[in-house]
């Protein structure tokens, strides 16, 4: 039995950036993770630009569509809209082997190679230090580790008058890249409208992105090609998966992909970690004298009730989202505009009482390179033909705004081990969650004003899409920070309470999810927790 | 494998039926490679109902258009609509066809094309929906 030092579980965000700071340290450190590729995909798209391609290139229906026409979904717009063929690596295994019983809430969880971090937006907002209060977080020791993460991953951003709700205290970061002709009639109008927008406590802002505008080691500026959706190429945008890359260059670390791992049973001098091997279903395990679980919250949540206690009823926290399509009159009828991006190029942040708690936020993004065909469904009463013509001309004028809401500890929002016999684990987790009618009307209410106030800047929302419970892949609390040694919850230094070796480095502990995209804060997190354990001692 | 050779077929001709609907000529080959390949993975048998207005597209290839219309209106989730859908998709990402579906710089005047597509649109809708009672 060989007991490794530092056993790290996945290889999505929190493993990767809590792997990174343990090999940094001098440790010798292994990855467990299931590191579900997609090598059929990685090579396929040509160097050029999105138009350029669609114009010329006959094999692009391969990355656009799939070879076996396996991007073409028939189902609405919901979870995972925007997952392309190059990403839907990201569901392999999830079927069965984190299976998932709910009527309500429908997450995004992945056994890939990077985690959900495979199809990551790339926004990186800083919580507040009062966001940070309530999530339980340390703002001091949160502002370096923003910092370390934003050395390591590459930020782009503009400390504009929204720099108090985008970058924060952040000094490392990158010219943001340049705004598409759509964000820039926006932020024209919101320039026009300003004291409007401020007085009804709405603020607008470059959205800081972990995308590189000017080289960064073997990672390349972004070349405005508008591919973002299909290929990481040029490894402009930041994945977990890179971070990993770089890792297995070195001695210091191994990585052991193929295991799920289960369960851990901790003994008097080491942890030993029960797992799966996806491709025969054999139990096998490993042992370490210290375990850091950075399996997103869903697949650390199945570990701990598995090892600790099924029956436990464990809370949960996820951004509810709305997604709402808006239409820019003034860009209609416009020809395809080439050096579009695909990530979000504005945040527009609802904060009434303007202290910078319990905000809200928007982030907005242009149309054009997840082509008519995802979009021309939601066109009512017409023919496709007629409808085609309709969207051809529309297009250039198509905004999207994915708001965000803050989410807080409820009675009604929980989750559960239950026995599964279809599941490679045997179990499967079932998940409810609901907000109370006041919680909901107050999200409308927020949605209204900032739909409303968006008009006068020439964007008209045409309909509000509730994707569903969990589509914001904004996932937290179930696991909440304590101060006192109680099962189910996280010491301040991500250790779980009651065991003396286990860490948890993704977003479990968090007590409150602010609005603003969790995964800049849960990197910092996962950077502290690894020094929380190099501080422990292995 | 006659059987199988059959069903090949019937996938070509409705790829040439919907290619044509949709682009208002036959579509090339590859296109039609493709659609039947992306109907054999992803096989949904029809419903019976589904399968009438299929029946009769395929006799009477006109109708495609007033069919589509009067799903848009009366059964959005039809099969007829998915594989309508799959063809829409698929000459999307042809080189061929870019000129359809990529945005091009239109004058103000073009609204009154955008209102007659919408006038035509409302109409075959209307009249769709009354063709499929009649064939239902």
């Amino acid at each position: 039995m060989k007991i490794l030092d530092y056993i790290v579980v996945g290889s999505g965000c929190s493993g990767a950036m809590s792997a990174q700071t343990l090999v940094e340290a001098g440790k010798q450190v292994t990855m467990v993770d299931v590191g579900a590729t997609n090598p059929k995909y990685h090579d396929m798209v040509p160097e050029k630009d999105f138009i350029t391609l669609r114009k010329t290139d006959p094999e692009q229906y391969r990355y656009l569509l799939g070879s076996e026409i396996e991007g073409v979904s028939w189902a609405q717009i919901g979870k995972g809209a925007q997952i392309t063929p190059a990403r839907k690596h990201m569901y392999k295994h999830a079927d069965t082997h984190l299976r998932m019983d709910s009527k309500n809430f429908f997450p995004i969880e992945s056994l890939g190679y990077g985690g959900a971090g495979i199809g990551w937006g790339v926004q990186c907002w800083e919580y507040s230090d009062a966001d940070m209060r309530m999530a339980g977080l340390d703002p001091q020791k949160m502002s370096q580790a923003y910092e370390t993460v934003a050395r390591r991953i590459g930020i782009s951003g503009t400390n504009d008058g929204t720099g108090k709700y985008t970058l924060g205290t952040l000094k490392t970061y990158q010219p943001s890249p340049k705004m598409d002709r759509n964000h820039k009639y926006i932020m024209g109008k919101y320039d026009k409208h300003l004291k409007y927008f401020q007085k009804l406590g709405l603020h607008m802002g470059r959205t800081p992105l972990a995308l590189l505008t000017k080289d960064k080691g073997n990672r390349k500026a972004y070349a405005y090609q508008d591919m973002d959706f299909y290929t990481d190429k040029h490894r402009s945008a930041w994945r977990p998966w890179i971070a990993v890359d770089e890792l297995r260059k070195n001695n210091s670390f191994t990585y052991i992909g193929g295991y799920m791992v289960k369960t851990f049973k901790e003994k008097d001098d080491y942890v030993e970690l029960v797992c799966v091997n996806v491709d025969t279903g054999k139990e096998e395990s490993f042992y370490c004298r210290s375990l850091i679980l950075g399996s997103g919250v869903l697949g650390t949540a199945r570990i701990v009730l598995r090892s600790l206690g099924a029956k436990k009823r464990l809370p949960i926290l996820c951004n509810p989202y709305t997604y709402i399509p808006c239409l820019q009159p003034a860009m209609v009828g416009k020809e395809a505009e080439p050096g579009k991006m695909g990530f979000a190029q504005l945040s527009l942040f609802l904060d009434e009482n303007n202290d910078n708690v319990d905000t809200s936020v928007a982030s907005l993004y242009s149309y054009q390179s997840l082509m008519m065909f995802r979009v021309i469904k939601q066109i009512p009463f017409l023919s496709f033909t007629d409808a085609r013509v309709l969207m051809q001309w529309l297009m250039p004028g198509l905004v999207i705004m994915g708001v965000h809401h803050p989410d807080k500890h409820s009675d009604n929002k929980y989750m559960e081990l239950v026995p599964d016999k279809h599941s490679a684990t045997g179990d499967s987790l079932k998940v409810h969650y609901e907000l109370g009618a006041e919680e909901l009307a107050e999200l409308d209410r927020r949605e209204k004003k900032m739909v409303s106030a968006m008009r006068k800047t020439g964007t008209f929302a045409l309909k509000r899409i509730n994707p569903g419970y969990g589509a914001s892949v904004h996932y937290a609390g179930t696991l909440p920070f304590s101060d006192e040694e109680k099962s189910f919850t996280l010491a301040r230094n991500g250790r779980l309470h009651g065991t003396k070796k286990v860490f948890v480095a993704d977003s479990s502990g968090f007590e409150y999810l602010p609005s603003r995209g969790v995964t800049f804060t849960l990197l910092a997190n996962a950077h502290n927790v690894a020094e929380g354990v190099l501080a422990h001692g292995s | 494998m006659s059987k199988q050779i059959e069903s090949i077929d019937i996938l070509g001709h409705e790829a040439v039926v919907f290619g044509k609907y949709l682009l208002r000529q036959a579509p090339n080959e590859k296109v039609v490679e493709l659609y039947r390949r992306a109907m054999s993975t992803t096989i949904v048998k029809p419903t019976p109902e589904d399968q009438k207005l299929l029946d009769f597209i395929s006799k009477h290839t006109w109708s495609v258009g007033l069919i589509d219309g009067g799903l848009a209106l009366l059964n959005t989730d039809s099969d007829v609509r998915r594989r309508i859908y799959t063809m829409l998709a698929i000459t999307e990402a042809m080189p061929d066809y870019y000129d359809y579906y990529l945005p091009k710089k239109r004058s103000n005047w073009y609204l009154l094309s955008v209102a007659f597509v919408g006038i035509r649109g409302v109409l075959r809708t209307v009249f769709g929906a009354i063709v499929i009672k009649v064939i239902a």
